[in-house]
């Protein structure tokens, strides 16, 4: 059953990741991990100019809490410095990590995907049990195998547990994302803050565009500001803090420049929510 | 009387035992002496890897190790199925046969199909282990650890800990094809483990096969890292410390994707022909190559590979004996890529020389049918050794007329002595002291 079931999921999902990458893919000028992967060259700025190493830039911006300078180094985003502020408060409980079950139940929430017939779930009329893509495919990884063997689950989280989760922050960005593109312009059930193609944070860059073209994107901000809470509220039921929002545009206008189009903007940050510890754990 | 050998044992008992039995029981301060390669075996530029193969159910070792060879006081006794003798019964089981150049080593109908594999590379057969039980998964702990107890680990630790240090930490362990319970282990030296190859592989490629460029993905990975950051300022410090394992995993996030290891163990179409895997990322070929391809690219020296089915209480002859066939087909791919290929850390050697080979199953069946067609449980265990450190066309314990297993020496052989001969062979002698103190010298060099 399991080989039917996983060929369904990745053709799903690959249908849904070849429609977003096939009909927006452009002309970037380069890509890389600044000598981490195999084939990298180097990165240039607008100005062609090479980008400094990945230790410049934002480094220490989150911790900090700052708001940092919207200037187009963000092309080259890197790593925040982090900074943990050692609570006084009381011992508090722990956190567990969700279970399976759990875990396809927030996906919908957050992402609308996974309620509909074949999207995450699969009723077998002949032995009325409902199964669930992520438990077939993950099982073993994610603690368990399925409801059947579920006395057996493990609920510890380990190292592939981690490996476990990216990967299905990024199926599960793609397809969800790509769900909401094809309900067309205006029928959106997650992006129904923002126009998706076009709305996003505005940057030192736009300030050399005409003033009613400035007016135009400010406008579109806002509106991104709400769709980021709306996200916010769907993942985790509360807004974004000041430095959330911050690193979210960063990732956000990353991603857009890199892939050369606004909608993908919201690939990093819809695999970031999804991949999260909040997300993640309870 | 059987007597069990303890690890602890006394000078003036070994050497009564040494002059009764070929059972040698190290002397405890003396090992290194004895075993001089000990100090040596995982020693840079000297790996020992570790290949186990367990075949979950129990599998049917007259088909396997311990055929039943046609007018034999075996086929005579009464106590075989007539299903089982080598001549006049071909429709049903068929024959055994001799290991070309190694005539101690014969195998049973289910394993013709390696017998080129057992020709080309050391290969011993352990017959007559005394399992004790004949419960799956206490039988399936015992025959793993080489402990009768649910509770123990089915890994190695210090094997687990050596294999953690190659690979800096993770993966200690692969396991592909099922769960594997777990014991203190899981915490310091993880292991990954998955039912099928193509899950194994997407584990390896993170979000780096989706389609986006590494500026975008590594934008998402910074911004985890953002959101991670600010959620626990807001924890308690209970609710931090419960996520400690999670934040040691992701510090090591990086390096580990920087590898890509999913573009190394990526299967040719050659492979997929030669191992039979039918595009069936579960099926047996496809778990060989893939445990082949964990060996190959360094992904770890400790692989574990599990195959179902062979539990076969119904039809035992139409359902063990292609099981078992194609098993055969795949181990003979498995072992002619491994003796073909260069070890990735002894490059002069090839991965058959730098690999021990293990292959069981948790008890053997029945030497007769059920009123089903079927076999079940049996109180004998069988194993297959190859590879590095094993001596070659050996066959050590046997059963008797009803199929039970008979004295090796003065005592019984168990799966005690079996693991801890491996994990002596391998280099660690404490944890095979604390297992037994028996070595089973025939079966190594």
């Amino acid at each position: 059953m399991q080989p039917f079931l996983q060929s369904k999921m990745i053709l799903l999902l690959g249908a849904s990741a070849a429609l977003l990458s096939g009909c927006w893919v452009k002309k970037t000028t380069c890509r890389g991990m600044h000598n981490q992967m195999p084939g990298t060259c180097s990165e240039f700025t607008e100005n062609n100019e090479p980008v400094s190493s990945p230790s410049d830039g934002l480094t220490g911006a989150i911790s900090s809490g700052a708001q940092p300078d919207q200037t187009d180094s963000y092309i080259v985003p890197v790593a925040p410095t982090i900074t943990n502020t050692q609570s006084t408060a009381t011992p508090g409980f722990s956190l567990s990590r969700v279970t399976p079950e759990q875990l396809s139940n927030n996906v919908v929430s957050a992402v609308n995907f996974g309620a509909e017939p074949n999207e995450l779930r699969w009723n077998d009329e002949y032995s009325g049990q409902t199964h669930d893509y992520l438990q077939l495919l993950f099982g073993v990884p994610l603690g368990g195998i399925d409801f059947e063997t579920s006395s057996v689950r493990d609920p510890s989280s380990k190292a592939q547990t981690l490996l476990v989760s990216r990967v299905i922050a990024m199926l599960l960005a793609q397809a969800s994302l790509g769900k909401e593109w094809d309900k067309g312009a205006g029928n959106q059930i997650v992006f129904n803050k923002c126009d998706f193609n076009a709305d996003r944070p505005f940057r030192d860059s736009d300030l050399a565009a005409s003033a009613s073209v400035q007016t135009s994107i400010r406008a579109g901000e806002v509106r991104w500001n709400d769709q980021v809470d709306e996200l916010f509220f769907r993942f985790y039921a509360r807004p974004p803090n000041a430095a959330e929002l911050s690193a979210v545009k960063t990732a956000f206008l990353a991603g857009m420049d890199t892939e050369g189009y606004p909608f993908a903007g919201w690939v990093p940050v819809v695999y970031a929510l999804l991949a999260s510890q909040e997300f993640w754990h309870q | 009387m059987i007597i069990k050998p303890k690890f602890n044992i006394s000078r003036r008992v070994l050497l009564e035992l040494l002059g009764k039995t070929t059972l040698t029981v190290p002397l405890l301060s003396g090992v290194n002496a004895l075993f001089p390669f000990i100090p040596t075996a995982q020693a840079a530029g000297n790996p020992h890897r570790f290949l186990q193969i367990f075949l979950n159910g129990g599998w049917d070792s007259i088909m396997a190790t311990d055929p039943v060879q046609d007018g034999s006081s075996k086929a005579l006794s009464g106590k075989f199925a007539p299903q089982y003798y080598q001549t006049g019964h071909a429709s049903f089981v068929g024959n055994s046969a001799t290991v070309a150049g190694k005539s101690n080593l014969v195998v049973g109908a289910g394993m013709t199909n390696a017998a080129g594999a057992f020709a080309q590379i050391p290969t011993a057969f352990v017959n007559g282990m005394f399992v004790e039980v004949t419960a799956h998964e206490l039988a399936v702990n015992y025959l793993y650890s080489g402990k009768l107890s649910l509770s123990r680990s089915r890994e190695y630790p210090a094997f687990i800990a050596t294999a953690a240090n190659k690979t800096g930490g993770f993966p200690a362990h692969v396991i592909l094809g099922g769960v594997m319970p777990l014991g203190d282990t899981k915490g310091t030296n993880p292991p990954l483990q998955s039912l099928d190859t193509d899950v194994f592989v997407k584990m390896l490629a993170g979000p780096y096969t989706s389609g986006y460029q590494n500026n975008t993905i590594e934008a998402g990975n910074n911004l985890i890292a953002a959101l991670n950051s600010e959620y626990q300022k807001n924890l308690s410090q209970n609710a931090r410390a419960s996520l400690s394992a999670w934040n040691a995993s992701e510090s090591g996030l990086a390096p580990f994707y920087a590898k890509r290891f999913d573009q190394k163990l990526a299967m040719t179409s050659q492979m997929h022909t030669d191992f039979a895997t039918g595009n069936d990322t579960s099926s047996t070929g496809s778990k060989l190559a893939m445990a082949y391809l964990s060996l190959k690219e360094g992904l770890s020296n400790y692989v574990t590979v599990n195959f179902g089915g062979f539990d076969t209480h119904q039809d035992h002859v139409g359902t063990h004996k292609p099981l078992m066939t194609s098993f055969a087909s795949s181990l003979a791919t498995l072992v002619n890529y491994l003796n073909t290929t260069n070890d990735p850390e002894a490059t002069t050697k090839k991965l058959s020389e730098t690999t021990t080979i293990l292959i069981l199953s948790e008890f053997n069946r029945t030497p007769h049918f059920n009123g089903a067609g079927g076999t079940d449980h049996w109180q004998t265990g069988s194993a297959i050794l190859m590879g590095k450190s094993i001596q070659d066309n050996v066959v050590i314990g046997s059963t008797d007329d009803n199929g039970n297993a008979n004295d090796y020496g003065i005592a019984k052989l168990l799966p005690d002595h079996l693991a801890a001969s491996i994990l002596r062979a391998m280099g660690f002698a404490a944890e095979a002291n604390e297992l037994s103190g028996v070595h089973l010298n025939a079966l190594f060099t």
